[in-house]
């Protein structure tokens, strides 16, 4: 059952030990973060980790099963009219233009057609589909179809954006474009929460992220604070036993490079690191112990590396991602 | 958790979807040929064979009286008042008002079918001379086109009729029970009865008393009821049936193909991911009404547009047709126009459609292809399939104890309950849309839970599945 929940003035989305079950399968499984108003926050996780599920019990198009949420200062409501919602699968009539598209949803938001069509007009311009106003949806192109979705996500000047991957099907360009439009709604004061797998996106965009796996989430903190969470990864040549590696200091997992992998032809080691571990450290170690190293160098972990680390997959996808 | 939005915008809400989805379909050429196809099909059907008929011109009958008592003047005072044009429509007659010229070409082609001419025979010629003379006035130039020649005989009258077509002359209809009056006054003065006797015998009407069981008498006392005349004929009643039948089967036709095309609507919407979108903006209630006003809408504009074309073929163009198919007409657009009637009759469309409307949305949320709604549709068209088979015992008497029973299950009272109109109390009318309403309001509910959670699931999706998310449950 939902409880109430006294809104932090600072948050625009509060979640408190909130569960969503379909039936006997747990979807979102105690999900306790906050939002803090006016950040861009990135929502990751990999298939079925329940990111849409939270973005919908957001939302309120499903309601949880357990915990308490808040969104927009709403204790147990939603504001539908000042939230943006972009979803992962973009749907819009076909026999519409797009300006008529966009008008129509703001105006379930309640902008008034004359402002509806102005904004629209002008945010068209700007993602150079202006031309394509009065053009119905089933003659544009996908990534333009995209583009009016996301002006029918903006056109009503949202408090907060909910975008359930963004990025998808988008060209670089167009996710170059979108980047800046995020910001752009970012300096406006809303508040941008977005799903996504493209790790750079939100390296460059996040000040924060939330990542979840299998309904859990497993990390809430900023991008610096999650890379840390990644496993360095040491990089070894030289007549060296893995055995002997494996021994080392914070290493816990050693895989072969093989021959002709590092220079001067000798074999090579990759070391994975626990999280937080100084590499250094290790290395000095494995010297102290007169380990005939020929080279060595040490890569510190990306969001990818800390996204797979954190995310429970396999090691050795780890380690070969990283590279 | 509960959405909040202002009460204010929840009728705006519903408009602007009731809105896109009426504009949706009457944007679109196909809905504008479709729907213009039942009125031409109308217009084909009455007005074209009407103007053939008129196009044939008119038919010109001179009546020959040997028997010199008068029954020329009988005859042709029936004729002219058979075959008076009725009354102008008011927007024609406006029309005429500043235009003579137009007025006379209109009274030459409406005029009577059935024109009256005299022939020069002597009265006291022979039969044979007359019928030879007839002959000749017929083959002449501006001879009539038929010539009725009535002649005593030894044991009564005779008439001869003279044409020149092979077809049976349409004067012959006209006058035909007038003749059979005239022939039995004749042979009645042929067999010695007086005047007296004669009248009484022209004035006899049929007596048919019918003797019912009355069921709801305790000490099953027997009931008399004797009918009118036009009961006893059997065709006032009969047209009724027949008419209020027909108004089922249009109400059925109606229902069914709007609640299809809400279905398919809904459907379209599922498999191109715009419910979703939507339900981010407004409640799942908001967004079933809306719909659902829309096609309403679409429904209404299709019945208006069609009314009104029975309307202009009913009023205007009925000064084209026979004078006896006006009456016809006349007769029939006043049964169906009735009263109240013909509200009532919208009302229990439209009671229908929300009813059939909420059925078939649900479904559509569920559905991403109509192969898939096809699973579902299956148990309600078993359900449709009802009233449209008792319709047709409904057509031949509607007040049948079966008919009256199932016109109270609301999901069979929009079809059979305009057929039992005539016969029905007005406390059933009032009960049956009471429980049309509580249908209704209980549908929504369940509706509304079912529609959102549809909309929002992927995957084919079981009948029970269906059913458990209609249910209440702590999710």
């Amino acid at each position: 059952m939902t409880q109430n929940l006294k809104p932090d003035a600072n948050s625009a989305i509060e979640l408190e030990g909130v569960s969503k079950f379909f039936g006997r399968f747990k979807a979102v499984d105690n999900l306790s973060f906050r939002v803090k108003r006016g950040s861009i926050t990135g929502f990751l996780g990999p298939n079925g980790a329940g990111k849409t599920t939270s973005v919908r019990l957001m939302l309120g198009l499903l309601r949880p099963t357990e915990g308490h949420m808040s969104v927009l200062g709403h204790d147990g409501g939603i504001m539908r009219d000042r939230i943006g919602f972009l979803p992962e699968e973009r749907g819009l009539y076909r026999k519409l233009s797009a300006i008529e598209t966009i008008v129509f949803l703001a105006g379930l938001k309640g902008v008034g057609s004359g402002l509806a069509k102005k904004r629209a007009m002008a945010l068209l311009e700007a993602q150079g589909l202006g031309k394509f106003a009065n053009e119905q949806i089933r003659n544009l192109s996908k990534g333009m179809s995209q583009k009016v979705q996301l002006i029918a996500t903006l056109v009503h000047e949202p408090d907060l954006l909910l975008l359930d991957e963004p990025f998808s099907g988008l060209d670089p360009v167009n996710q170059q474009g979108l980047e800046d439009v995020i910001r752009s709604a970012a300096d406006r004061g809303a508040t941008v929460l977005f799903s996504t797998h493209v790790m750079a996106h939100a390296e460059r965009l996040c000040e924060s992220v939330i990542m979840l796996a299998r309904g859990q989430k497993v990390f809430d903190g900023t991008i610096d604070e999650v890379r840390r969470r990644g496993h360095v990864l040491l990089r070894l040549w030289g007549p060296l036993d893995p055995s002997s590696l494996a021994q080392l200091p914070f290493v816990i997992g050693v895989e072969v490079l093989g021959l002709n992998q590092g220079r001067d032809g000798s074999e090579g080691f990759v070391l994975a690191l626990s999280s937080g571990a100084n590499a250094a450290n290790t290395l000095k170690a494995a010297f102290s112990q007169g380990l005939p190293i020929t080279h060595c160098d040490i890569k510190e972990p990306t969001l990818h590396d800390a996204f797979m680390a954190l995310t429970d997959q396999n090691s050795a996808n780890s380690i070969t991602a990283g590279e | 958790m509960t959405i909040a939005i202002p009460k204010s915008r929840f009728g705006a809400q519903i408009l602007k979807i009731a809105i896109r989805e009426y504009l949706a379909y009457v944007k679109t050429v196909g809905f504008w040929l479709s729907l213009l196809t039942v009125p031409l099909i109308i217009i084909l059907s009455t007005v074209v064979p009407a103007m053939v008929i008129k196009s044939s011109g008119p038919e010109t009958l001179a009546i020959v009286d040997l028997s010199q008592e008068g029954v020329r003047s009988e005859l042709e005072a029936i004729i002219q008042d058979k075959t008076k044009s009725p009354p102008l429509p008011a927007s024609l007659d406006r029309m005429f008002a500043n235009n003579p010229a137009a007025k006379q070409s209109f009274d030459r082609v409406a005029s009577s079918r059935v024109r009256l001419t005299s022939l020069n025979i002597d009265p006291k010629a022979s039969i044979d001379q007359a019928v030879a003379e007839a002959k000749t006035a017929l083959s002449g130039l501006n001879g009539p086109s038929n010539v009725l020649i009535i002649s005593p005989s030894s044991d009564g009258i005779v008439f001869i009729v003279v044409k020149s077509g092979d077809k049976e002359p349409r004067f012959i209809r006209l006058i035909k029970s007038q003749l059979n009056k005239i022939s039995l006054r004749y042979k009645a003065r042929a067999l010695g009865l007086s005047q007296d006797a004669v009248k009484a015998l022209e004035a006899n009407e049929l007596k048919l008393e019918t003797v019912t069981l009355a069921a709801s008498s305790p000490n099953s006392k027997l009931e008399k009821k004797t009918p009118s005349l036009s009961q006893q004929g059997g065709g006032s009643n009969k047209t009724q049936g027949l008419l209020g039948g027909l108004i089922g089967y249009f109400t059925w036709i109606g229902v069914f193909s709007s609640s299809m095309l809400l279905l398919s609507s809904v459907i379209e919407e599922k498999a191109n991911r715009v419910l979703e979108v939507l339900l981010s903006s407004v409640g799942a209630e908001t967004l079933l009404l809306g719909k659902i006003l829309g096609v309403g809408m679409v429904l209404l504009t299709v019945v208006g547009l069609w009314g009104g074309v029975i309307f202009a073929v009913t009023n205007g163009l009925m000064a084209l047709m026979p004078p006896e198919m006006t009456k016809a007409i006349m007769g029939v657009a006043g049964l169906v126009f009735a009263g109240q009637k013909i509200f009532l009759m919208l009302a229990y469309l439209l009671a229908g459609f929300v009813l059939y409307g909420l059925i078939f949305t649900v479904i559509g949320a569920f559905c991403e292809t109509p192969k898939e709604a096809q699973a579902f549709i299956g148990p309600i068209m078993i359900i449709l399939m009802i009233p449209m088979l008792t319709l047709q015992v409904a057509f031949a008497d509607p007040s049948q104890p079966l008919i009256k029973t199932l016109s109270y299950v609301p999901l069979f009272s929009p079809f059979l309950m305009p057929v039992r109109l005539d016969h029905a109390q007005w406390w059933e009318i009032v009960i049956t849309f009471l429980l049309m309403l509580v249908i209704i309001y209980g549908l929504l509910g369940l509706g509304r839970r079912a529609f959102h959670q549809g909309a929002l699931m992927s995957g084919k999706i079981s009948f029970m599945t269906l059913i458990k998310t209609m249910l209440p449950s702590k999710d």
